[in-house]
Parts: C-alpha cells; sequence; structure tokens
C-alpha cells in the first residue's frame, strides 16, 4: 500500500516544492493512522467492505453535528453547544453498532471533537471572567455540559483515547482536520477493499496467502496479493481519484495562506496529475504483475496448486485485467511444464486457460474476437490431443472440486472440468463470429475458414468420447451434444462425391442421438438435420417418410424457436428437394408455408424482421442472436422462384377450369397477388427480374402459348439465377419443360373446349409437341376427374366435346348453397361476435394466408412460432401435410398410368 | 291493436272440417288460380271459416265457409279508397253471416282461410289477421290452402294458430330480441298446427266406396300419370322463393349481429358510467353533499334492431324456409322414388336397355 504514497509523492514534487511539506506529514499520519487501524480491522475486512456506505453516512452525520459545534463553540453559544454535544453522543450511540460491526475503532476525529469541547469547556470554567461574561443561558448550560461530558467520557471508557489523543494531538493548523481523516478512512477501507473483492471462499484463499506469506517471512510473497490486487488499470483510476481528493484539499490548506495563487495552482496540479495519469502507473504494475516463484523455493505440486489458486481466485473479478490473467496462466503452464510437475497439474491448468479465454469478453452477446478464438481453438485441440493421448487423466464433470487429483502420480488424474463443453462453447462462439461477420466481405470467408477446424475438432472430440466412453466420464448429455455438434456441421452440407459414405455418417450420428437422448430435443433436432441432409441429397422419399414419421409438424408449434427455425428450414428444403424430383403438389406443400407468409427470410432465420415497433431491444438482440450464419442460408430467391413456378403448374389450370364459378378457390395466395400485380400494371415491360418472368410465363400459359412460357421460366438469366444453382439443372430444367408442355395442354382444353366440338389427338400433340400417347393420357385423365366433358373417339383419333349446360334448377340450387353459406358464416358470428376483421374463418381456412396475416396483426410479437402460422390457419395446413402421404401414393403413378 | 286484450289459452285439440268447407276452398281458390286473379292483385285467396267450437270435445268444427271480396287495385293513391274498400268488405261479410243465420247454418266465425304456394306464405300481416281472430275467439284457426299440392293431385289442407307466447308478444307488437328470447320462441314453436278431420256426409262416403269398386274408373289407378315428375317447375318456385327468404334471413341476422355488437358496447358503458356515478355519489354522501341523479345514464339511448319488426321477420322466414324446405323434400324423395320405380317397370318393358333419360331431376350436382 505504501507503493503508492510514495510514488504519489514522486508525482506531485515536482508540481510545488512548498506543498511537499504538508504532503509528507500527511502521508506520514495516513500511513500511521492507516497501520493501527489495520491491526485492529485485520481480521474481518470482508465485512466491513459490505456496509462502506453506512459507515460514510455515519461518519458524514457526525461530522455535521461536530462542524455545528464548532460553530457554536466559536459564537460562544453554550447553550447550542450543549445540544450538539446531547445530538453528538445520540448520533455516535447509534452509529457505534455500526462500528462495531465493521470492527472500526473510535474514529478519531469524534475523539478530537470531545477532546476540542471538553478542552473549551473546561478553559471557560477555569478562566473566571469569561465565565461571568457569558449570558445568563449560557452559564446556565455550561455546568451541565461539562459533567454530562465527563461523564460521558468516563462512561464511554473514552479516557484512553483521549489521554492518548491529548499525547499526540492532530496540529492545530487544520482547519477542517476531521475531514482529512475521514479521508484516510476511507481510503483505507477503499483499498482493502481493492484487495479483497469477490466471493468470501477467494478471500479465504488470499488470507491464507497472507498467512503463508508470513510463515515464510518472504518479502516477495507478502507483496504478492497487494500486487495481484492493484495491478489493474482500474484501480490505478480508483486511486488517481483519491490523489485529487488529496490535492484539492491541499489548496485548501494553502488557501489559508495563499488565496491568489490558487487558481493557478489548481490548474497547475490538475494538469500534473494528467500528465501522469497512466503513463507513469502502468508500467509499474505490470512489472509487478508477473507470476513468479521464489527462485530458491522448489517448485511442488503443492506450491503450484497454491499458486494457481491464488491466481484463479482473480478470476472473474471486476478489477482484474483479463488478459492479464490468461498470461499469468499461461506462465504457470510453462513452469509446470518445465518442472515437469505431471499431467494433472497441466491439464488443470490448460483448463483453467481454456476457460479464462472465453471469459476474455465479458458480455455473453458479445461475440468473441477471431484471434482469441483462433488461440481457445488451438488451445482445446491441444488439451484435447493431450486427452486422446493419455488415459491417465480424466476429466469430468462429475468430481467435486475436493476429489480432484492432481499430484498424485500412483493414481489416475481426475480434474473437474469438461472438455466437451469447452468444444460446444467454443462451437457456439464460432457461430456468434460469423453471425456477426460481414457475409459478403472477404473477411467472412477468413473467419469460414474456422470452420473446417471446428469440425476436424468436433471430429475429434467424438473420437475421444468413443474411445473413452467406457470409463464412465461422460454425462449423457454431453456426448449427446458432441455428436449433435457433429450433425449440425455437416446437415447442410452437399456432398457430391462417394455420397453413399456421408449418408452413412448421417445416419450413424443421427442413430447414435436416437438412441442415446432421453429428453426430445435433441432427438427432435437430429431427426430434422437427417430430413434435411437428405432432402439436399435428393432422398425425397426417405426425407418425407422420416418427417412424416417423426410428427414433427403436430409438435413442432410447442417447442423451441430455434427447433422452429430448424424445422422452417427443413420444410423448405424437402420443398426444393420435392420440385428436384418433380412433385410439383408436394413442393408447393412445402414452400408455400413459408413463402405465403411473406416474410421468409425473417421465419428461416436468416434475417431480422424489420418491423421494430413491435420489439424490445432486448427481443431485438434475442432474435439477432438467433440468425443462421450466412453460409447455411437457404437462397430465399430461388425458393420464391421454385415457388411461384409450383403455383403456375397448379394454379393455372386450376383458374381456367373454374373461370365461371362464382367463388373461385385460389391455391396460393401470393401467386395471385403477383398475377394482380402485373394486371394492374399499365405497361408491362420485358420481365426483370424471376418473379416477373413467372409471372409472364403464368400469363402466356393462361393463354395456352406453351413455348412462350418455357421461354420465360428457361432462359439465361433464370439459368444463372434458377437453374444453375440446381446440382442436377439439366434434369430439373428438362422436368419443367415437360410439366409446362402438360399443364399448357390442360389450360388449353379447358379454356378453349367451348370453341372446339372435336379435336384431333394429333393435331394437340403437334401443338404441344407431346407424343400423341402422352396426350391421350393427359386428355383421359382429365375425363375421369370431370374436369373435361368429352369423349374420346379411337377410330377418328378425336377428342369430341360434350356441351353441357346446368340445368336452371341446378344453376338456382348452386345460388342458394352460396347464399346458405354465407347465412351459416353470419350464424357463426351471432354466436361468436367478434368486431374487427377477424370472423368466422371456417369456409375459407383451408388457404392459410389470409389466417396468417390476421395472425400477425393479432400476435405480432409473438416469436417465430406465432407468425409462421398464425390464426387457425394452421389445422388446415397441418392437415395439408398429413393428406401428402396419400397423394404421393397416387403421385408416382402419374406419368405412367395412361 | 288493441293493447288490452286478455289472452285465453286455446282448449281445442283437433278441428273436423266439413267436406263442403274442403270443396269450396278449392273451388274458390283453384278458380282465382286459373283466372289468374291472385298474381294480378298480389294477394291471397281469402275467405272466412264459420263453425262451431265444441269444447267437451275439445274439438273444432268447420262446417261452412266463404269467401271474402277481394281487394280492387286502388287506382290512385287515394287513401279514402283504402277505407272504403275495408268498409265494404267488413259490410259484406257481415251481410253474409246474417245470411248464414237466416238459412240456419253455423254462422260463428271460427277462423279465416288463406291459400299460399308451397304452405309457405306466414308475412307480417298474416300474423296480424291471426292475432285478431285470436283475440276475438281465442280458438280462432288459420287453414292455409295449397293450391299447387293439389295440382299434383294432393290436398294439402293445414291448420294454424299462434302460440301463446306468440300471442302474448303480438298484443304488445313487441319483438324486440330479448323479449323473443325470455318467450324462448323459435320458429318451431311461433306457431300450432292442429291436426284436421275430414268429414264427410254417409252419403258422400257412400257415393266414394260405389265409385271405387265401379269397373270403369278403376283403370285410372294404374295410369302412368303417377308416374309424372312434373315438379320440374316448383322446384324451382319453391327454391326462388327459398332463395328470397334466405336473403331476408341474411339481412336480419346482420342487422342482429350489429345490434348484439352495439347492445354490449352499450351496456359497458352504462355500466361503467353507472358505477362511477355510484362511486361519486358515495363519496359526495360522506361529504354531505347532494347525490348526482341517475337520469342522465338512463336517458343514453339503447340501440335499435334495425329490423322493422325486430324478430318477427326473421321468425317468419325461418318458418317460410323450413315449409319450403319440407316441401322440396317430399318433392325430391317422391320423385326420386318414382324414377326408380319407373325404372324397373322400363326393366320389366324393355329388358336390358336402361333408359336414364327420366333422371333429370337427379343430376344435381
Amino acid at each position: 500500500m505504501s507503493r503508492f504514497f510514495h510514488a504519489k509523492e514522486d508525482s506531485d514534487s515536482d508540481t510545488s516544492s512548498s506543498e511537499d511539506e504538508v504532503e509528507d506529514q500527511k502521508v506520514n499520519k495516513s500511513a500511521k493512522f492507516r497501520d493501527d487501524l489495520d491491526f485492529m480491522a485485520g481480521p474481518e475486512e470482508d465485512e466491513k467492505r459490505v456496509v462502506r456506505a453506512q459507515k460514510d453516512k455515519k461518519f458524514d452525520e457526525l461530522k455535521g453535528i461536530i462542524k455545528q459545534n464548532r460553530d457554536a463553540k466559536s459564537n460562544k453559544d453554550l447553550n447550542r453547544l450543549l445540544t450538539g454535544f446531547d445530538s453528538l453522543a445520540k448520533a455516535y450511540d447509534k452509529s457505534k453498532t455500526v462500528f462495531q460491526r465493521q470492527n472500526v475503532a473510535n474514529p478519531r476525529f469524534y475523539i478530537r471533537s470531545l477532546v476540542e469541547i471538553e478542552d473549551y469547556v473546561n478553559k471557560l470554567w477555569d478562566d473566571k471572567d469569561a465565565k461571568s461574561a457569558l449570558s445568563k443561558n449560557n452559564a446556565k448550560a455550561l455546568p451541565p455540559l461539562r459533567q454530562k461530558l465527563k461523564k460521558y467520557i468516563k462512561d464511554q471508557q473514552l479516557q484512553d483515547l483521549v489521554t492518548d489523543y491529548r499525547v499526540n494531538p492532530d496540529e492545530d493548523g487544520y482547519e477542517t482536520p476531521e475531514d482529512e481523516d475521514d479521508d484516510d478512512f476511507g481510503e483505507v477501507s477503499e483499498s482493502k477493499a481493492e484487495k479483497s473483492p469477490g466471493k468470501p471462499s477467494e478471500k479465504a484463499a488470499v488470507s491464507d496467502s497472507d498467512s503463508d506469506s508470513d510463515d515464510d517471512d518472504s518479502s516477495n510473497w507478502s507483496s504478492e496479493p497487494e500486487s495481484n490486487s492493484s495491478d489493474d488499470e482500474d484501480s490505478v483510476t480508483k486511486m488517481e481519484q483519491l490523489r485529487r481528493y488529496f490535492l484539492k484539499k491541499e489548496f485548501r490548506v494553502e488557501s489559508k495562506d495563499d488565496k491568489k495563487e490558487k487558481k493557478k495552482r489548481v490548474i497547475r496540479v490538475k494538469e500534473a496529475v494528467e500528465e501522469d495519469d497512466d503513463a507513469d502507473w502502468t508500467p509499474v504494475n505490470r512489472e509487478k504483475s508477473v507470476v513468479h516463484f521464489d527462485p530458491k523455493e522448489e517448485v511442488t505440486h503443492d506450491v503450484m496448486i497454491k499458486k494457481l489458486n491464488e491466481v484463479m481466485s482473480a478470476r472473474g473479478k471486476r478489477t482484474t485485467d483479463r488478459n492479464q490473467h490468461v498470461a499469468n496462466l499461461r506462465k504457470l503452464l510453462e513452469v509446470s511444464e518445465e518442472k515437469e510437475l505431471g499431467l494433472g497439474i497441466n491439464v488443470k491448468i490448460s483448463f483453467c486457460i481454456i476457460s479464462a479465454l472465453f471469459e476474455l469478453n465479458a458480455k455473453i452477446s458479445d461475440h468473441m474476437e477471431y484471434e482469441t478464438f483462433m488461440t481457445t481453438l488451438q488451445t482445446v485441440n491441444s488439451l484435447l490431443d493431450l486427452l486422446i493421448g493419455t488415459d491417465r487423466v480424466k476429466l469430468s464433470v462429475t468430481y467435486a472440486e475436493e476429489d480432484e487429483n492432481l499430484k498424485d502420480d500412483t493414481q489416475e488424474y481426475r480434474i473437474q472440468g469438461s472438455i466437451l463443453i469447452a468444444v460446444q462453447r467454443l462451437d457456439g462462439e464460432l457461430a456468434k463470429i460469423l453471425q456477426n461477420a460481414d457475409c459478403h466481405s472477404n473477411d467472412y470467408i477468413e473467419k469460414l475458414k474456422a470452420e473446417k477446424d471446428m469440425c476436424s475438432l468436433i471430429e475429434k472430440a467424438e473420437k475421444y468420447v468413443e474411445l473413452r466412453n467406457d470409463s464412465g466420464i461422460f454425462d449423457k448429455h454431453e456426448v449427446c451434444k458432441v455428436y449433435m455438434m457433429r450433425i449440425e456441421h455437416a446437415y447442410y452440407k452437399y456432398q457430391d462425391q462417394n455420397e453413399e459414405d456421408a449418408g452413412k455418417l448421417m445416419d450413424y450420428l443421427c442413430n447414435k442421438i436416437y438412441t442415446l437422448d432421453d429428453e426430445k430435443r435433441l432427438r427432435q433436432r437430429a431427426m430434422l438435420c437427417h430430413v434435411y441432409y437428405l432432402a439436399v441429397h435428393d432422398k425425397w422419399h426417405r426425407a418425407r417418410d422420416l418427417l412424416l414419421m417423426s410428427h414433427m409438424q403436430a409438435i413442432v408449434d410447442h417447442s423451441d424457436v430455434d427447433t422452429q427455425i430448424l424445422y422452417n428450414r427443413t420444410i423448405c428444403q424437402l420443398g426444393l428437394c420435392a420440385f428436384r424430383h418433380g412433385f410439383i403438389r408436394e413442393a408447393h406443400q412445402g414452400l408455400s408455408e413459408i413463402q405465403n407468409t411473406q416474410r421468409a427470410k425473417e421465419l428461416l432465420a436468416q434475417a431480422v424482421g424489420t418491423r421494430q415497433h413491435e420489439k424490445t431491444a432486448e427481443q431485438e438482440k434475442i432474435d439477432r442472436s438467433r440468425q443462421v450464419p450466412y453460409h447455411m442460408h437457404i437462397n430465399v430467391e430461388l425458393m420464391e422462384c421454385v415457388y411461384l413456378i409450383c403455383s403456375m403448374l397448379l394454379e393455372i389450370p386450376h383458374m381456367a377450369s373454374c373461370e365461371f364459378e362464382m367463388r373461385r378457390r385460389m391455391l396460393s395466395r401470393s401467386f395471385h397477388y403477383q398475377l394482380k400485380q402485373s394486371e394492374k400494371a399499365s405497361l408491362t415491360g420485358p420481365p426483370e427480374n424471376t418473379r416477373e418472368h413467372v409471372v409472364a410465363a403464368s400469363k402466356a400459359m393462361l393463354n395456352g402459348d406453351w413455348k412462350k412460357c418455357q421461354d420465360y421460366i428457361v432462359n439465361d438469366k433464370m439459368n444463372q439465377k434458377v437453374w444453375n444453382l440446381f446440382h442436377n439443372a439439366e434434369t430439373v430444367k428438362g422436368m419443367v419443360v415437360r410439366r409446362i408442355q402438360e399443364e399448357s395442354l390442360r389450360t388449353y382444353l379447358l379454356t378453349y373446349s367451348t370453341v372446339y366440338a372435336t379435336v384431333s389427338l394429333k393435331k394437340l400433340a403437334d401443338l404441344f409437341e407431346l407424343s400423341k400417347k402422352d396426350v391421350h393420357s393427359i386428355i383421359s385423365k382429365m375425363i375421369i376427374q370431370e374436369e373435361l366433358s368429352a369423349t374420346l373417339d379411337e377410330p377418328t383419333d378425336c377428342l369430341i366435346m360434350h356441351r353441357v349446360e346446368p340445368s336452371r334448377l341446378q344453376m338456382l340450387a348452386l345460388n342458394l348453397s352460396d347464399k346458405l353459406q354465407t347465412l351459416a358464416e353470419n350464424n357463426e358470428q351471432i354466436l361468436e361476435p367478434r368486431t374487427g376483421r377477424g370472423g368466422y374463418q371456417g369456409p375459407g381456412s383451408w388457404f392459410p394466408g389470409r389466417n396468417e396475416r390476421q395472425g400477425d396483426k393479432q400476435k405480432g410479437s409473438g416469436g417465430y412460432q406465432g407468425e409462421r402460422r398464425g390464426g387457425q390457419g394452421q389445422d388446415g395446413k397441418r392437415g395439408n401435410w398429413g393428406s401428402q402421404g396419400g397423394q404421393q401414393r397416387r403421385h408416382p403413378q402419374k406419368p405412367r398410368a395412361f | 291493436m288493441s293493447t288490452a286484450v286478455t289472452i285465453t289459452a286455446p282448449s281445442v285439440k283437433h278441428i273436423l272440417l266439413d267436406s263442403l268447407v274442403v270443396m269450396k276452398i278449392v273451388k274458390h281458390v283453384d278458380s282465382e288460380l286459373h283466372a289468374g286473379i291472385s298474381e294480378v292483385s298480389g294477394d291471397a285467396c281469402a275467405g272466412v271459416l264459420t263453425g262451431l267450437v265444441f269444447l267437451e270435445d275439445s274439438r273444432l268444427e268447420i262446417t261452412n265457409c266463404f269467401p271474402t271480396v277481394r281487394n280492387e287495385p286502388v287506382m290512385d293513391d287515394d287513401a279514402n279508397a283504402a277505407q272504403q274498400y275495408e268498409e265494404q268488405k267488413q259490410h259484406e261479410m257481415l251481410d253474409m253471416l246474417r245470411k248464414f243465420r237466416t238459412m240456419n247454418i253455423d254462422y260463428e266465425i271460427v277462423g279465416f282461410y288463406q291459400s299460399h304456394q308451397f304452405g309457405a306464405g306466414f308475412s307480417h300481416d298474416l300474423v296480424e289477421s291471426m292475432f285478431d281472430y285470436q283475440a276475438m275467439g281465442p280458438e280462432n284457426v288459420v287453414l292455409i290452402y295449397d293450391p299447387i299440392k293439389t295440382r299434383q293431385g294432393q290436398l294439402s289442407l293445414r291448420a294454424w294458430r299462434l302460440s301463446t307466447a306468440a300471442l302474448d308478444l303480438a298484443s304488445k307488437n313487441d319483438w324486440r330480441p330479448e323479449l323473443v328470447k325470455a318467450a324462448g320462441l323459435t320458429y318451431q314453436n311461433m306457431f300450432e298446427e292442429l291436426p284436421i278431420i275430414i268429414k264427410s256426409s254417409y252419403l258422400n262416403n257412400v257415393l266414394m266406396s260405389e265409385l271405387s269398386l265401379a269397373k270403369s274408373c278403376s283403370s285410372d289407378k294404374y295410369s302412368t300419370r303417377h308416374f309424372d315428375l312434373g315438379s320440374k317447375k316448383s322446384l324451382e318456385k319453391s327454391v326462388r322463393a327459398m332463395m328470397a327468404n334466405v336473403d331476408e334471413l341474411n339481412k336480419s341476422i346482420q342487422s342482429l349481429t350489429k345490434y348484439t355488437i352495439d347492445k354490449q358496447r352499450h351496456d359497458n358503458m352504462v355500466f361503467s358510467l353507472t358505477q362511477k356515478r355510484q362511486q361519486e355519489n358515495e363519496s359526495r354522501v360522506a361529504r354531505g353533499d347532494p347525490t348526482i341523479p341517475m337520469d342522465d345514464i338512463k336517458r343514453i339511448k339503447a340501440p335499435q334492431l334495425q329490423t322493422r319488426n325486430g324478430l318477427l321477420d326473421e321468425l317468419l322466414a325461418s318458418f317460410d324456409t323450413n315449409a319450403l324446405a319440407d316441401f322440396s323434400k317430399t318433392v325430391t324423395s317422391e320423385n326420386i322414388t318414382k324414377m326408380f320405380i319407373a325404372e324397373a317397370v322400363a326393366e320389366e318393358k324393355v329388358a336390358g336397355t336402361k333408359d336414364r333419360t327420366l333422371s333429370s331431376v337427379s343430376s344435381t350436382r
């Protein structure tokens, strides 16, 4: 502690030589004072720290009263002095408990004040002249005051202190000596506080080392805890503040004799203070902070462990410089390796280093520095290597701290901790780093390289787990997590060559989790990843069956947000997979769940929603932390395009078939929206983006012009934006063109059936460049499904149209049924009156879009769950997926059936 | 409508209808229908029923009837003309009753008859006249005759009267939703139907049995006329009428919805205002100040149902729709039965070929 004062003196000495004297005195005094206080306060420092504020309050209170007393004294107002003394005694009585609890002795300024009053009263008492000169009131007050004082000092057993003080009184020149005293006090306690923050247990460690140092009689040791606690910039600034406080007071002292110069000095002193702010301080600290052992002493296990404990005790403290902390640990590791203290210690220290590295940034939401991440990765890697290399070290969370065996060579080393959790945390940090990197910069690619290292590390961890799984050191959950991490690093990657192996690996990993995991969450996630992986690799049937078997669509609403995001991603990927396989309806169903919401990006966690006003900063932060790193993104534009193409293929024939129906049922709202938008435009130019391409193609198809439609869908621009993104682009393109031909034929027949009485199949085949057999099959199917009222005439190869107009009664009946429907709707509304737009949604709810938007309005901030499937639309959608199986069974026959 | 009406519960359980009355009604309505008068005037054929009440058998005997004079179309909007007609009508009715009396026919009015297609013509006016008649004599009923059914070879006569609850509401002419709800009135229990027994004279009965035994007429029994599906037109008409009723229902339901919402809002408002006022008054009492009366709150106007007759229209529309639906149902089911029979017959005659041309009605989607 004295170090500070010396240093301060140094820095002050150059400001003004005239101050030196005062300074010196003060320093001496405070040092002395501190010493005896220290002695008294020794054993229970920490408790005092807790209630410091209270103590200060009491001090202030006392000082205020003393000040009043002094005023009264100088005014010779004995009456006021008497009451003042009473209140002082009372206040002191009250605060005594506080002092006692904090082990503060009777404050010196209090004693001084008592002595002063006593002296004054005695003087008055003795001085007959002065006494007679007193006013009547004052004269009355004097005897009781004197008696009270005497009695009080006697009662409180303050005689010793008073006599002590008399022997060694404060200088008379002080104007406000008690202030200074208090400051000394404050400083002492403050420096104590610095010395011993943190939890009591750490406290104990420090005091332990303290006592140790006493025993050892080693000067180095004794300075250790202090240097530890004070090597921080924080403490420096704090000391700095203290010093300023001192300096200011010095002016006050000075001001007595030299008021004119005062201002100048202030500036000068302040300047000086600022000058020597850091420059002077930091180097001193650094020098002292390095961990070192006494060269004379042999470094044994015990010493090392003690040292480690000591260093670790600084962990997590506000005042600890984290970088320094890591460096200290590193040093320890070096020493321990040097002295060959055994693996146990090494592993323990390494593990401490890893956790220290993780703690380098204070906030959990902040991401790690990339460099730190790499070092951490390496550290973990080497530790893992070490652990794999030997089976004598057991690192497990199941051990308690007391069970640790760090030194005993003959037994296995047992250390508390989990390397797997470290790996997991590292993985999380990587995700955070990638989330926070600019995804369009080279920087991102640089950082992405770490992903590979991470993968190999996880692989290594898995190897380690499989190696040591029998020894029972792993928690089941931990093991699951390791497998899960591997899955999560693999599921979205497309592997072209030796696909079989990769698929097997995925199966293996997922099966591990299916068997190991007790809680459902990981199993669900693994299942979704599995489905995703299968979908990416074009294993449509397996992927779909797995998803349907998992019943995820039924439970996903009740699962956590991350799983929901994964589910959304999986659904989209599955939809794309179905599209590649030509299962247009399935693809449409899969994609519409996400695409119809108009917030696909948000639902896939690839962008944060723009509606800030609905979200608090907190929520926004959470949302941000959930974002999927860029390299895992699903191409939303591609998805939208695929969705629109699917919609086109399904919707256009549908539109043609119910052109005259009063109520059109829309399959896809967003597709209709796009169509309507383009119809609204007064001038339709050539299509620019993919969306416009599809819309233009749809219009062409509606007119039955399949060639134009095809040109819009398959061209250079679309190749670049859409088709080249498929790994089997040519097959997909072929499939789409073929579907366009078929659907155009259907649309053509439906739209123009009224114009024809008969059509030759050959002509149709020529028109749509399909084989006659295909045309035949398509037409037959339409006839069977009662879409087209016509018959095929085999001998002439003609399609004969039948014109059936509904009879009047039928029309009327249809009208009536419509009316009844509205009646039913209105009726429902009576049962459940609702204001606003929300109303009975029964008949409309096969279409999710409408409800979705309503849902948004109702619970905009409901997180991913509410957003994705608002309102009552979900049941309908759920049904869709469920029924998909049935449709699917029909589906494979489609190309062959006719 | 008089306000002070004592409503006595009717004690009649069934109706004994003289065949004479049936014949007279059929003749009256059919002739008018043929002449197309009802289409011109837009009014239903109507007449007065006379007879007597047998309280000990709780039976109403209707023994005679006579048609009332039709309103002649009023050329100018002469306010006096309508009144004159009314007087004239009244006068003729009294005159007829007097003649009945002199001829020793039952001259006590026991109700009235009206013809309505499909038996569904319950309008506000009809309810009003039913109330008038029932107020006059508690046992009075209305006979609704369906000329369409007659055309199809069946006789449809149904006797109705207003239920006590409906009568109660009609006496106040207040069909507010709350009251209707409190009375537990639905379209099903608004009207009460009474079973009708048609009584022919013995001479008649003898003639009938002789006719049925006579050989010359018996071939008629098996004529193909029974297979006639010529109900398409009437079905169309009934569907059309149903649509009109459903439209009506829709309208009233919408206004009812609006009313419920408004009412709820109003109730809430009044409640909160009252509570506030009560609190204020309590504090005023505590202070010794005079209390503020609640009059202004009570004066806040409650929302009104936006239909003319409260829920009455809705009830009537429901009732009519029900009747129409019944009609359609019976006709279609009959037709389907006929078709099956026809098919079977046809198969017997021309083996092998099924003729589906008859199935025009069934081919609804």
